[in-house]
């Protein structure tokens, strides 16, 4: 049995061989004036792979950018600040002015300068720090003053 | 005598406000040739300007006459490489070597031959007709043109802005290689300088 293997693995190794070498001579004889003499080594390659190539003719391939609008950045930049503060919302007064945190961190205003004025909106602005003036940071500090001042009077 | 208050006011401007920001979008079509600069980031007025520039150049220059002399009158075959934007922007540089490239095949002055995704497309197109075509209507392999020359290039952008100015510099580089011997045959340039003040 193991020499039958053998014997097949080397006569299917000789046949290899033999269409190898008989493959040029072949091509040399059905050339046509000026063919590529290496033509069906490119041939063999794209049988292999011409379904994946074929698959999307007829079809508009979608390679588009997103271009930059201002109006359309405004509206994005908003609803992220709207999300933002909806979060905040959604966390609870618990976590006020704990540092790090967002909330309740830094100067009412600060941060609000940061854009290139040739560059877009909200291009440069918002990503350190505090993001902007919040109404939640008035109502609270306001809260505050006035236990105070109802304390202290 | 009508006396307008504050509040009035106010309230006039306000509802200003609102109506413009109702205000229905108004879209008019304009000549491609028109120039309007809106940001003054790169747009259809400097392609074209590119375009026209860069064939302006290398159909008139000397390596295309040279090329048909030394040939036996014979005309040069291009193939688009590839573009390089290292600018600041996104830039399709496609809408202005589209328009060369057009040139090309309309004056019949330069070959020209699929290159890139078309090209593997064409030799995929071909492979599948080796097998489902029939024999009289079936394309051979190793039967396409080989192009003399390469077409590459790059974008490249300075900017330079203080404040509300700007100045934002573009220079556009097209260039024709011999693919036999690397010898550059012709370079083309466009360069562009807007001035923007916000």
């Amino acid at each position: 049995m193991r020499y039958c293997i053998r014997y097949h693995h080397f006569e299917a190794a000789i046949v290899a061989c033999l269409l190898t070498m008989a493959r040029p001579a072949m091509a040399q004889q059905q050339l046509l004036p000026d063919q590529n003499p290496r033509y069906q080594e490119s041939m063999a390659l794209y049988l292999i792979h011409e379904d994946s190539l074929t698959a999307r003719e007829g079809e508009t391939v979608q390679k588009t950018y997103k271009a930059y609008q201002f109006m359309e950045a405004k509206r994005e930049w908003r609803e992220q600040k709207r999300q933002a503060r909806l979060e905040r919302r959604a966390r609870g007064w618990d976590t006020w002015g704990y540092p790090g945190y967002t909330y309740g961190y830094g100067y009412p205003g600060y941060n609000i300068g940061y854009g290139y004025p040739a560059y877009g909106f909200g291009h440069y602005r918002h990503h350190y720090g505090r993001s902007s003036f919040d109404w939640h940071d008035l109502a609270a500090v306001t809260t505050l003053a006035m236990g105070a001042y109802w304390l202290f009077r | 005598m009508f006396k307008m208050n504050a509040p009035a006011l106010i309230g006039i401007l306000m509802s200003a406000a609102v109506i413009q920001g109702c205000a229905p979008r108004k879209v008019t079509r304009v000549d491609e040739k028109q120039q309007i600069d809106i940001s003054g980031r790169w747009n259809n007025t400097d392609s074209r300007l590119t375009a026209e520039e860069m064939i302006a150049s290398a159909l008139g220059e000397n390596w295309l006459s040279e090329f048909t002399q030394q040939h036996g009158g014979k005309k040069p075959v291009v193939i688009v490489g590839m573009v390089t934007n290292k600018s600041h922007e996104h830039i399709d540089a496609e809408t202005f070597v589209k328009d060369m490239e057009r040139t090309f095949v309309t004056t019949q002055k330069v070959r020209l031959v699929q290159g890139g995704a078309k090209r593997e497309e064409l030799r995929g197109e071909r492979a599948d007709q080796q097998k489902n075509a029939s024999v009289s209507t079936m394309k051979k392999w190793g039967l396409e043109v080989g192009a003399d020359y390469i077409l590459q290039g790059s974008i490249n952008s300075i900017v330079d802005s203080h404040k509300r100015q700007m100045v934002v510099y573009y220079q556009v580089d097209l260039e024709l290689t011999d693919l036999q011997s690397n010898e550059v045959k012709w370079i083309g340039n466009k360069k562009i300088a807007k001035y923007v003040k916000n």
